[in-house]
């Protein structure tokens, strides 16, 4: 069966319902509007070309074992399976990516959260604040005082 | 950040990291959300709680302005401080509590952790039912809320010296009573004893535990899932309430996790017959005579350790081949694992097992993932009864030694997708066991993690084949003597004595991306394409460079090596020439 989707710029994506059904509110919109499925499922958060990754995403992983809702963040601790499609697919820009964590986020694609969030975690790893806000052009508002508080604060934590 | 579409584009970003940082800070160390508190007011905010969330490092000096945003926290005391005050009055919200103390005495427990303030006189006098008589002690503290019992809290573990052991769940139950401790769902208690090396110290007497105390603890916190007790004497009462018929009365059928230390069948069996729904259980028995019991009561186990204290109680070695006393000496082991079909893990300590019991576990329990046998004796033939017949199984941890023959195994299919593999050690003389464990770990394509703990009679083919072995040689040319011995007919000598190791991490960390052979070959096969970590122990020098250069190459998720010198996940990445995962 197919289900159509729109995305916020009114471009319309016919896909197989099983592939929509990766996103949750997808999946729960069809059970609620199950007589009204002629009209595309609007997408209000969500650009064409994001809407297009997220699909291209769901594509590929149409057939993967679902994530179980309540686990816990100790659990993704461990290492996720992360394969050689995946590295593909998360070779684009940084804001391209952060708009997807965004999509996957109002579209619940939990598997695509989970590999953006570990995208984002490791553009940040290892880096120093100065590098951090040169990345994302961000000005630095404390003064030293004020760093050097939190700094003080923190010595109190280290392991 | 000057057009209006950039900051949007800013901003949007910045919400994303607001509302997903828990999920992104659960991928990052402590000092990485540390930098990221220090960028700006903005992300201070947002990360700040993320960093405080789980304490298990030093308390801090202030926790008046971030206690309330700890979750989890894990203390360790060897004697009680002024700490302990400032948590207990200021992390409010905690969820889980890790709280281990071996120098506390009774009365000062009381009163720092369960913040008893005065103490009734004559401690040592008042008995378990002069506790239940006294007036609601922790009312006496009304201004100050305590985060040791908090209604928030949903998980406990206390690890304390047999004084305050012996008192813990009885003042537990009465702090439940006076509307504490509400959102319990775990409970951990463990006697933790120091054992001095100096001869004249007395050692604390181990602490004892009635069965009818835990039956009233049980009774006043119904809601618990888990429960636990180790490392202390549970015995059931003496005198006049052995009178009492104990077995009636409620069951707790919330309880799927247990973890007790009966001192004999009976106790257990007690505690057996009212939890219908365990699912996980653990074992510290005293005898070894509570196998039937389990299978009785335990039939729909997922999870069973069972570990002995001592090699005094444990059982007699068996002949591998005298199948005849095995199966006479085992018959309840045997007979266990043909009622307990959903068994996913099953661990054992210093407790030998036999061929025939291995035998019966492969057979009857098709969903085994997991089988850990440490500080005992195993069968290998067991063990290689397994890894042919378990076709779940993906954890194996062994303590034995495997020869030759083991890997070889008449060269029969070993059908088990193992993902980790942990043995005692390996010892291989012969080429045609190097060839075949070779061969088994590289059949093992989901293989993440291979520890052995003794390596020093291996050879580095047998992890490299002829093809790796030539890529090598030609990788490391200037080191040709040592290489050579690559190719050396006698297995026990193909290592290098003269290279210095010290030589080999200068190269390593100078590396860069460079090589100082030839390049790279185009394409790799991987032979090991899933291993994430690779550690053998005790192996002596070993190592042209290129050796590491090539299991880098040929195993493409590495994260940590340890041959003769250990890399990190820093030097792998950086042999592979990229300094952050994602660019």
């Amino acid at each position: 069966m197919k289900v159509t989707l729109e995305s916020s710029d009114g471009q319309v994506f016919t896909v197989d319902k099983e592939v929509a059904e990766l996103s949750v509110i997808i999946k729960e919109m069809l059970v609620i509007e199950q007589a009204n499925q002629d009209h595309p499922i609007p997408l209000l958060n969500v650009g064409a070309v994001e809407l297009a990754k997220v699909i291209e995403y769901c594509e590929h992983h149409r057939n993967d074992p679902t994530i179980d809702d309540d686990e816990d963040y100790d659990s993704r601790k461990k290492p996720i399976e992360m394969d050689d499609w995946d590295k593909q697919f998360t070779i684009v820009n940084k804001e391209m990516m952060f708009e997807l964590i965004l999509a996957a986020n109002s579209m619940q694609v939990k598997p695509l959260l989970h590999l953006g969030c570990r995208y984002a975690a490791d553009i940040v790893k290892r880096m120093s604040p100065t590098e951090i806000r040169d990345l994302f052009q961000i000005d630095d508002d404390f003064t030293p005082e004020e760093q050097d508080k939190i700094e003080w604060e923190k010595q109190w934590t280290k392991l | 950040m000057n057009s209006v579409g950039q900051q949007h584009q800013s901003q949007s970003q910045r919400l994303a990291l607001q509302e997903l940082g828990c999920h992104i800070a659960s991928f990052l160390a402590p000092e990485d959300i540390f930098a990221c508190c220090l960028v700006s007011k903005q992300w201070y905010q947002d990360w700040n709680p993320l960093y405080w969330k789980d304490v298990i490092r030093k308390v801090p000096k202030d926790l008046s302005r971030h206690g309330h945003l700890i979750r989890n926290l894990d203390l360790s005391f060897s004697q009680p401080s002024d700490k302990l005050a400032r948590v207990r009055e200021h992390s409010l919200n905690l969820r889980s509590l890790k709280l281990t103390g071996y120098g506390f005495t009774r009365s000062n427990f009381e009163e720092e952790v369960l913040g008893i303030r005065s103490a009734p006189t004559a401690e040592a006098e008042v008995t378990e039912e002069g506790l239940q008589d006294l007036e609601n002690p922790f009312i006496l503290n009304p201004g100050h809320r305590n985060a040791y019992l908090s209604n928030t809290l949903h998980s406990l573990e206390l690890s304390v010296p047999p004084e305050v052991c012996s008192v813990l769940l009885s003042r537990l139950a009465q702090a439940r009573r006076a509307g504490l401790l509400q959102g319990l769902r775990s409970f951990k208690g463990r006697q933790a004893i120091v054992y001095y090396t100096c001869i004249e110290v007395d050692y604390p007497e181990s602490c004892t535990q009635e069965i009818s105390n835990i039956l009233a603890f049980l009774d006043t916190f119904p809601e618990l899932t888990s429960f636990s007790l180790l490392n202390l004497n549970i015995v059931r009462d003496t005198g006049e309430i052995t009178a009492k018929p104990i077995c009636i009365g409620r069951e707790y059928v919330n309880i799927t996790k247990l973890e007790i230390c009966p001192n004999s069948l009976q106790e257990f069996e007690v505690l057996a017959t009212k939890m219908p729904n365990v699912v996980e259980l653990l074992l510290q028995p005293k005898e070894s005579n509570l196998i039937p019991v389990i299978q009785q009561h335990f039939s729909n186990l997922t999870s069973l350790s069972f570990y002995m204290d001592d090699h005094e109680y444990s059982y007699d070695l068996v002949d591998d081949y005298d199948i005849a006393s095995q199966r006479d000496i085992y018959k309840d082991w045997i007979q266990l694992f043909s009622e307990l079909p959903n068994l996913e893990k099953f661990k054992t300590r210093m407790i030998f097992m036999p061929q025939l019991v291995l035998e019966s576990l492969a057979r009857s329990c098709p969903k085994l993932k997991s089988f850990k046998a440490v500080e005992q004796f195993t069968s290998l033939l067991g063990v290689q009864f397994m890894l042919r017949c378990c076709t779940a199984l993906k954890d194996l941890h062994v303590s034995m030694v495997c020869p030759d023959d083991f890997f070889i195994d008449n060269h029969q299919p070993w059908k088990a997708p193992l993902e980790n593999l942990h043995l005692a050690e390996v010892s291989l003389k012969y080429s045609e066991g190097v060839d075949m464990f070779r061969k088994r770990i590289r059949h093992w394509t989901r293989l993440k993690s291979l520890r052995i703990g003794h390596a020093f009679s291996m050879s580095i083919k047998s992890l490299l084949d002829s093809e790796d072995c030539r890529a090598v040689s030609e990788e490391t040319r200037s080191f040709l003597p040592w290489t050579e011995e690559l190719y050396d007919k006698e297995d026990g000598s193909n290592r290098s004595r003269n290279r210095d190791s010290i030589d080999l991490i200068y190269s390593v960390s100078n590396a860069k991306g460079s090589r100082s052979g030839c390049a790279a070959p185009a394409v790799v096969a991987p032979h090991y394409p899933c291993l994430e970590e690779l550690i053998l122990e005790c192996v002596p020098k070993v190592s042209p460079e290129g050796i590491y250069w090539r299991m880098v190459d040929i195993m493409p998720r590495l994260r940590s090596l340890q041959l003769d010198i250990t890399l990190s996940e820093k030097d792998i990445l950086k042999m592979r020439g990229c300094t952050v995962p994602i660019t």
